[in-house]
């Protein structure tokens, strides 16, 4: 090959990658099939847990074909005692009205299943917080209160809940639910972003129901106080607010399960206590709720 | 220390001959300057006609050749495109000579004269120059087309073993290393931060700067306190002859450098540097934001005497960011952001005596950061790094064959990361002070051989101390006139470690109770050759570990714990456990470079083969992983083509100087896509108990497990060059990605209604931008 020619060839070879597209193929050769626990205790509340599976990301799946209904799993007490748990046709849950959550007490989900042909299991331990949680409301600014009201010197204003703290509990989240809900509800004129009624109506339930949280609270008896900050709120009206105190696999799927991508777009393991072929949260509470309402301007 | 005792013992041995010439022998020594503007030259070589004795000036442009025999000798100097300048000296038993003085610029006629006749040739140049450093000056970085304007650390991201992550960072992955894992040095002065934001500005304004020195590794015991690399960059010292300027103005910048005499006495040299995104851009483009930078150097060189001279050098930046998220709102709501590093150093160059040649510096770095919400959210934060550092450089050149370096560091770091959230708050404050002594021999027995051993002993006081020897080795060996054989090696050791964060500036952390120091071992082996004074050939292999290598924990949220309570019961965090994911990795690969330095086309081809596998706790199970900006492979191209002098070599004629002329400038780079985190699975599942909707979540797959497809891009910049009488203009057109091809960044992931949609996010499209370069 002469050097005009090699010169030619070097040129055209550039050009060829300089330009165009790479492809990004997506395909389910990274698939891995696992047990989706979604499963809360609150003391004695009725135990319900929800049993799923995941899905490849290029297949089209809607909610009820990823339920497992043929799944087995059983609840166990400190004391070694078991309570196996039934597939409830109605409610699409595992349930055991027998088994009475107490206060303090540790209790284990055991579950297995088959899924794409292959046996699969997964387990995780939750303990539940001790009594004494309760919202103070007399102490909480609750009431009502105008969309990014302010003090007479001009400071924004927030709502603010004030609980006593669950011994040993040290993490706490709000959500705020937005019972009048709609798109004739919606605060328009927000300083986050313009809105119209086809963005609302697209996210609707994440403008409708929101959360936050606060973590490392004292683990003694006393009060803590979360701000519920305007952003929490997108509508105006009535609103509900729950809040939990959480034990540690409550805390940690929430911290992380949904910040999985990182800001260069990369992903992350979230910290889950599932041992085994598990993902989602087996984890407990305590709580409380409260209401408080976003006037209108006119 | 048995490794100290040994060292000790390699330099008494090597010492021995000296004493043997005292008595019969003289010296020479001197400075050696440029005469246009009386820059030290650095580099320079000084040797005896007709022999094998001579000597390379250093980062002063001081010289010195002991111990040479009584006689008549003709002393040469010689610069690559300066003249050659000869003198004839007549030594007697204990003479020491002071022969400084100025070399002329070269026309580029004989340039090619003398690179072919009467001079050291590139072959000695290849020899010369230690195993794995890079050398860059401020004309290639300007050669090289950029988005902006002509950038240090996307030039250098164009040599084979250094990698960007991606467009929207100028940070530099040296040999599989992280961008902590580099010491970057101003005039001597670490910088910590040396981005702007976004990735297309450095701190380092290219009109300012005199020499860059990039070292990939096996570096000297001169150096520590790093594990992949150092960058070392000088700023010009000013012009000693007469006054000059020269600026650029660009879409999106505009910039000055002014030097000037200082009587007779010295020089000054200053730099200024402003970005307009926030008067011309962000203006006219509702989501850009309102962004600017400023920047500036100031140095003054004085020469006291022949034997004291002093260097005075500052630089502070500042950027200011601000973002308003809905302008259209009635009751607006934002963020800002500012930023800035500010160096200080002082330097004294003192010569004991003409064999021993001593540095002092005073230095002082201080990079710091202010966030806030404006009444948006209770979130303030205050990063803030200072260094305040002694050190000193001696050489003592014991003989023709032996030189002896040794020193001191002393730093005093301050590093305080604040924030108030909802909540809570961090309070990270630690005061640490850095000690490392050091002491090198550099031996040459004959002409073939070239071998230096080195220590340097670190002490590291924190709330707890860590003590490290490193010892450092290398060798080079002239296998012919024309073919070089190297080798280097070295333990290196790190007490500082880095939260990165995209866009912004990184948050740095001393080592602590909870994050050990951070060290690596390097193991690299190079051959050189010079074809004939127009092509030199660099082929390395290297091998590098590390150990306890800190990368930010993702989950920092789960694994810290409060250290302390304010009145209100809201936690405090002073301390950095749980912070950070320990880690092993390693990095092996292999190096070609092959430059064209002088003539009508110049430039260099570079290819890097390398794998890097990091192995940290608690990620990825424990099993090995590409990181993120691991490639595998790497080719660049760079171009820069002397149009009119093109015709003429094709023509077969000598290349001249022109008053007008058009340059071409290219840049081609290929790499393997990067390794990158997908998904394994979607799952549907509520994120706290009583909503009602379940939200879809994605589940990864192995960490780092894919790559992206392939990354290359192709730039291309016009000049058109016209000298005046004392003045000259260089307008240019960059084409930054001229094919516009779209290379993948990241992959997001959506599911509506149990439809799953993949996009592609991509880079940097095809960005021209327009600007004029001149000088006066």
């Amino acid at each position: 090959m002469s050097i005009k020619q090699s010169i030619i060839f070097l040129v055209a070879a550039v050009l060829v990658f300089a330009c165009g597209e790479g492809t990004v193929k997506v395909d389910s050769n990274t698939f891995q099939p696992k047990i989706v626990i979604q499963g809360y205790l609150f003391p004695h509340q009725p135990v319900e847990v929800r049993l799923m599976r995941n899905f490849p990301l290029d297949a089209t799946i809607g909610i009820g074909d990823i339920i497992l209904r043929d799944a087995r799993a059983t609840i166990t007490d400190e004391a070694g005692q078991s309570f196996p748990m039934t597939f409830d046709v109605n409610k699409q849950l595992y349930i055991n009205h027998a088994l009475d959550v107490e206060h303090g007490t540790s209790y284990t989900l055991d579950v297995s299943a088959t899924i794409d042909a292959e046996e699969l299991s997964a387990s995780s331990t939750t303990t539940v917080p001790t009594p004494g949680f309760e919202i103070l409301e007399s102490q909480s600014r609750l009431d009502s209160m105008f969309y990014r009201e302010r003090s007479q010197n001009g400071e924004l204003q927030h709502f603010e809940v004030v609980f006593n703290r669950a011994v040993g509990t040290d993490f706490y989240a709000y959500a705020v639910n937005g019972l009048e809900a709609d798109t004739s509800t919606f605060i328009y004129d927000n300083p986050f972003e313009s809105f119209d009624a086809v963005d609302v109506l697209d996210d609707f339930e994440d403008f409708k129901y929101t959360w936050s949280w606060i973590q490392d609270q004292p683990r003694t008896a006393g009060e803590s106080r979360m701000e519920v900050f305007w952003f929490s709120t997108w509508f105006y009206g009535d609103h509900e607010i729950v809040v939990y105190g959480g034990d540690r696999n409550f805390r940690d799927f929430l911290i992380s399960q949904d910040q999985v991508q990182e800001i260069d777009g990369n992903f992350h393991e979230p910290a889950l206590h599932i041992d085994g072929d598990g993902i989602g949260v087996f984890g407990s509470a305590v709580s409380d709720t409260a209401y408080f309402k976003v006037l209108r301007r006119f | 220390m048995r490794l100290f005792f040994l060292l000790g013992a390699f330099w008494a041995f090597l010492a021995y001959p000296v004493y043997g010439q005292t008595g019969t022998s003289a010296t020479v020594s001197g400075f050696v300057y440029d005469a246009a503007n009386g820059e030290a030259l650095i580099g320079a070589n000084v040797y005896l006609e007709g022999t094998q004795i001579g000597a390379s000036t250093n980062i002063s442009g001081y010289y010195v050749i002991p111990r040479i025999p009584v006689g008549k000798y003709t002393l040469v100097f010689h610069y690559i495109g300066y003249q050659v300048i000869k003198r004839e000296i007549d030594l007697a038993v204990g003479d020491r000579e002071t022969i400084t003085l100025s070399l002329p610029a070269e026309s580029i006629e004989l340039q090619r004269v003398v690179v072919t006749g009467d001079a050291i040739p590139e072959a000695e140049k290849l020899f010369e120059k230690p195993l794995s450093k890079l050398q860059l000056n401020a004309r290639q970085i300007k050669a090289i087309p950029q988005v902006a304007e002509a950038d240090l650390l996307r030039s250098l991201q164009t040599l084979p073993g250094i990698l960007p992550v991606s467009d929207f960072s100028s940070a530099l992955y040296v040999r599989g290393g992280t961008p902590d894992q580099n010491l970057n040095l101003l005039d001597g002065t670490d910088v910590y931060n040396p981005e702007h934001a976004f990735g297309l500005f450095s701190t380092f304004n290219t009109d300012a700067i005199k020499q860059v020195e990039l070292s990939k590794g096996g570096f000297s015991a001169k150096y520590g306190g790093r594990l992949s690399s150092i960058l070392d960059v000088t700023n010009l010292d000013g012009n000693r002859e007469e006054f000059e300027g020269a600026g650029s103005i660009s879409l999106l910048s505009a910039k000055t450098t002014l030097q000037m005499p200082l009587g007779s006495v010295g020089s000054l040299s200053g730099s200024f540097r402003r970005t307009y995104f926030d008067k011309t851009i962000a203006k006219a483009i509702d989501d850009v934001p309102d962004y600017y930078f400023y920047d500036g150097n100031i140095k003054a060189f004085l020469d006291i005497n022949d034997k004291n001279k002093i260097t005075i050098s500052g630089y502070g930046g500042e950027d200011e960011l601000g973002v308003t998220f809905n302008e259209d709102a009635e009751d607006e709501a934002g963020l800002n952001y500012d930023w800035g590093n500010r160096t200080g150093s002082v330097r004294w160059t003192h010569i004991f005596n003409p064999q021993l040649f001593a540095n002092f510096w005073v230095t002082g770095s201080r990079f710091d950061s202010d966030f806030s919400f404006d009444e948006t959210i209770d979130l303030t934060e205050k990063n803030f790094v200072s260094d305040i550092s002694f050190k000193g450089d001696f050489e003592y050149h014991l003989s023709k064959q032996v030189v002896a370096g040794f020193g001191f560091e002393q730093k005093n770091l301050h590093l305080i990361f604040q924030q108030k959230f909802p909540g809570g708050r961090i309070n990270v404050d630690t005061r640490d002070k850095h000690y490392a002594l050091y002491a090198l021999t550099n031996w040459r027995p004959n002409y073939r051989w070239d071998i230096e051993a080195g220590m340097r002993f670190n002490y590291f006081d924190a709330d707890t101390t860590f003590q490290n020897w490193a010892p450092r080795f290398s060798a080079k060996y002239r296998l012919s006139d024309s073919i070089n054989l190297k080798a280097a090696g070295g333990f290196y050791y790190q007490y500082l470690h880095r939260i990165p964060r995209a866009f912004v500036a990184d948050i740095w952390v001393a080592s602590n109770k909870f994050q050990r120091e951070s060290s690596s071992r390097h193991a690299i082996v190079g051959f050189s050759k010079d074809f004939a004074n127009e092509f030199q050939l660099e082929v390395e292999t290297f091998y590098k570990d590390y150990q306890n290598i800190y990368s930010f924990n993702q989950n920092v949220g789960v694994d810290i714990s409060a250290d302390d309570f304010d009145e209100n019961g809201e936690p405090i965090y002073i301390k950095t456990k749980g912070v950070f994911n320990r880690g092993d990795g390693d990095t092996k690969g292999l190096e070609v470079l092959l430059r064209k330095e002088q003539g009508a086309i110049t430039g260099w081809v570079g290819y890097g083969l390398s794998y890097t596998k990091y192995e940290v706790d608690r990620i990825n199970q424990g099993r090995r992983f590409a990181p993120r900006h691991d490639r595998t492979h790497a080719v660049n191209v760079v171009a820069n083509i002397d149009v009119k002098n093109l015709k003429r070599v094709w023509r077969g004629e000598r290349p001249i100087e022109h008053k007008s002329n058009w340059k071409i400038g290219v840049t081609f780079i290929y790499t393997t896509g990067q390794a990158i985190t997908l998904p394994g699975s979607g799952y549907f599942i509520t994120t706290l108990p009583g909503r009602p909707v379940p939200e879809y979540q994605l589940f990864p797959s192995e960490i780092n497990g894919f790559r992206l497809p392939p990354y290359s891009r192709l730039d291309l910049s016009l000049t058109w060059e016209r000298h005046f009488r004392g003045w000259s203009m260089m307008p240019y057109l960059q084409v930054f990605n001229a094919g516009n091809r779209k290379n993948a960044w990241f992959v997001d992931y959506d599911n509506n209604n149990g439809v799953s949609s993949i996009d592609v996010e991509h880079m940097f499209p095809i960005l021209p931008t327009v600007g004029v370069n001149f000088t006066f």
